[in-house]
């Protein structure tokens, strides 16, 4: 038997509303810059070869990495009038740091290990987002604002949201969690205890051979189950009733005498 | 195997997705290889006292795709072949596609909770006589259920609301309707060139609490009401109320089971004329099952244990049926084969008593006393591949 030790991304939060106020000074389009920096926090370019030191007020581009040391933090306020929350023992990279349009922007985030606070204002177009992916997990929220951390060595995703809505891409299923739900991914799967998702999973028999004990994906999830068991599309069980019709009812006989049958 | 129509046909997916430029990468693709084989005591009357048997191969095709954070596709089709023994309508070597279904799913907020709409559509792809031309050699479909589909045109529509339950606690309520189609089944004596299954009418209400450990319980709680079956237009038949209830616990690491039942209400027979008469009695009885599992990380075991009632009309009475048993288990083991892939391989065996049948005598004759009891065996060998797109 293998067991794996699985990946735990924490995304616990604590929404507070849109639009937090931000500082005084804007950052440069698609640049994000240091409000804070407390302790050692280390800034490492694209292309891997070149470290800095982050100050206050210093700024970082798309594809530069930050990592912050055990008693360090920062806070990152993007070019959107977003803000990042960087907790000690972080290590994250800034994918995507784009503003294709004037109502349109993309920011996207890997987070290798630690923990995340991110303030995201709300998203002005339909082609904008604010997500943040860890252990094969994405984070992505409308307008709200939530936390995010990683453990590598538990693997496990955990979401809380008190305001607005956040939803989760894994294994092909989205998972919509909204003001005051929490959820729990292992794995990259939901877990369980996840109380407030909503995936677009499928659907297992019910009552039937094949069924499976794939509950727990929420309430909605259920639903798809439910309405999936044992009554496919024209599934219903008539077809083959003798009371169809009557000749399709075929009388087949045992051909042993009965006390040979009886198991 | 079961697949399942919330998966999406792959390519065509991608060609619905071509043109929305989706935010949200993922998506997934599986393909699968099933054999199925079953032998029975079982013998028609024909005479030459052949047992009914039946082997299958299926190749089931499925995927997903998300347009949107909240909008994915779906699809699945099946192309299978078919091997049954029986003298009543003939062996029969069958080979085609089943039916295909596609549909979508959004995600929104409706009441200012989460909701889901998820439509579906079945396209008949499929070989509409293939169930007729099996079901003489077929374990009783109370027991298992055809894994063949092909019945037309249909549509499916679910809308689901999800309300907040206390601590861990959530409630799922919603709401469905299936149309079927009318489509040609009609093979031998089979008097159905018409046939038009009931459309159906689903509610639901549903309770999931998370607790610690991963762990949960769900409980549901469904209903079906069928509208009739007609044929050309005359009514037929009117199966009964289906109300199910279950109750899960799940803990992914260790044990897990579904506990349920399912119930049918006497439905509406038509004379030849259409004139609806009540039945007498549920043709289906009762059904109960338990279906425990166990996981030891990437393998795991599950089982079944379920029990049909025999319905209520008297043995003499051609709508009897005298109910049984099935008792199933079945190992699973997952492989990871990379960061975007995986492959299941399971097998399961599956023994069916289907009670109180006639037998025959010495004399290849049947006394008409259902004093026999039929024994199927059934063995599934499987694998699975699924890909994240």
């Amino acid at each position: 038997m293998m067991k794996r030790l699985f990946p735990i991304v924490l995304c616990s939060a604590l929404v507070s509303g849109f639009g937090t106020a931000m500082a005084a000074t804007p950052a440069k389009t698609t640049q994000g810059l240091f409000t804070s920096v407390n302790g050692k926090v280390q800034v490492t370019s694209a292309s891997g070869k070149k470290t800095r030191t982050a100050q206050k007020d210093s700024t970082v581009v798309e594809g530069e990495r930050i990592v912050t040391d055990k008693d360090s933090q920062a806070t990152l306020q993007l070019f959107d009038g977003s803000q990042v929350d960087i907790k000690p023992s972080t290590d994250l990279a800034l994918t995507k740091m784009q503003k294709p349009s004037s109502q349109d922007k993309v920011l996207q985030f890997k987070l290798f290990v630690g923990n995340l606070l991110a303030k995201v204002k709300k998203l002005a177009s339909s082609k904008s987002s604010f997500e943040i992916e860890a252990g094969g997990v994405v984070c992505g929220v409308r307008g709200t604002q939530y936390s995010y951390s990683y453990d590598p060595t538990s693997h496990n995703v955990t979401v809380h949201v008190d305001d607005g809505t956040v939803y989760l891409n894994s294994n092909g299923h989205t998972y919509l969690f909204t003001a005051g739900q929490t959820g729990i991914f292992t794995n990259g799967m939901p877990n369980p205890k996840n109380p407030g998702q909503s995936p677009n999973g499928g659907k297992q028999g019910n009552g039937s051979q094949d069924n499976g004990n794939g509950g727990g994906k929420g309430s909605l999830g259920d639903l798809n189950q439910q309405f999936g068991s044992g009554l496919a599309i024209n599934g219903d069980n008539n077809f083959t009733n003798p009371s169809v019709g009557g000749s399709l009812h075929i009388n087949v006989h045992v051909n042993v005498s009965p006390p040979e049958t009886v198991p | 195997m079961k697949t399942i129509r919330s998966k999406a046909l792959g390519l065509l997916s991608l060609f619905l997705g071509a043109g929305f430029a989706p935010a949200v990468q993922a998506g997934q693709l599986t393909l699968g290889a099933e054999y199925r084989a079953w032998t029975s005591n079982y013998v028609d009357l024909s005479g030459n006292s052949n047992v009914i048997s039946g082997s299958e191969i299926w190749a089931p095709l499925s995927a997903n795709f998300n347009i949107d954070r909240d909008f994915s596709v779906y699809g699945q089709t099946e192309f299978g072949n078919g091997n049954y023994v029986d003298t009543i309508l003939g062996n029969q070597n069958l080979t085609n596609l089943s039916d295909t279904v596609i549909g979508g799913e959004l995600h929104f907020k409706s009441f200012s909770t989460p909701a889901i709409l998820n439509v579906g559509l079945n396209l008949p792809t499929g070989d509409p006589t293939w169930e007729a031309k099996q079901i003489s050699a077929s374990i009783p479909t109370e027991f298992v259920d055809s894994q063949y589909r092909g019945r037309g045109f249909g549509i499916s529509a679910l809308y689901g609301l999800s309300f907040p339950a206390g601590d861990g606690g959530e409630f799922g309520a919603g709401v469905g309707y299936m149309y079927s189609g009318a489509f040609n089944p009609s093979y031998a004596n089979l008097p159905l060139s018409n046939l038009k299954l009931g459309d159906s009418v689903f509610v639901a209400l549903n309770h999931v609490q998370s607790y610690s450990g991963n762990q949960s319980e769900v409980i549901r709680l469904s209903a079906y009401y069928s509208l009739p079956t007609l044929n050309s237009g005359t009514n037929v038949y009117q199966l009964g109320t289906n109300l199910n209830a279950s109750y899960s616990w799940v803990n992914p690491k260790d044990f897990s089971f579904e506990l349920g039942a399912q119930y049918w209400m006497a439905g509406q027979i038509a004379d030849a004329n259409g004139n609806w008469s009540p039945e007498a009695h549920a043709f289906y009885g009762p059904r109960l099952y338990l279906n425990p599992s166990y996981s030891f990380g990437d393998l795991s075991i599950g089982g079944t244990l379920k029990f049909v009632l025999p319905n209520n009309y008297d043995q003499s009475n051609a709508s009897y049926d005298g109910g049984g048993f099935l008792g199933g288990l079945g190992p699973s083991y997952l492989m990871k084969l990379d960061s975007s892939s995986d492959l299941k391989i399971s097998a399961g065996y599956d023994y069916v008593a289907w009670l109180n049948v006639p037998s025959l005598g010495s004399n290849g004759n049947s006394s008409g006393a259902r004093d026999a009891n039929a024994i199927f065996n059934l063995w599934t060998f499987g694998a699975t591949y699924e890909m994240k797109l």
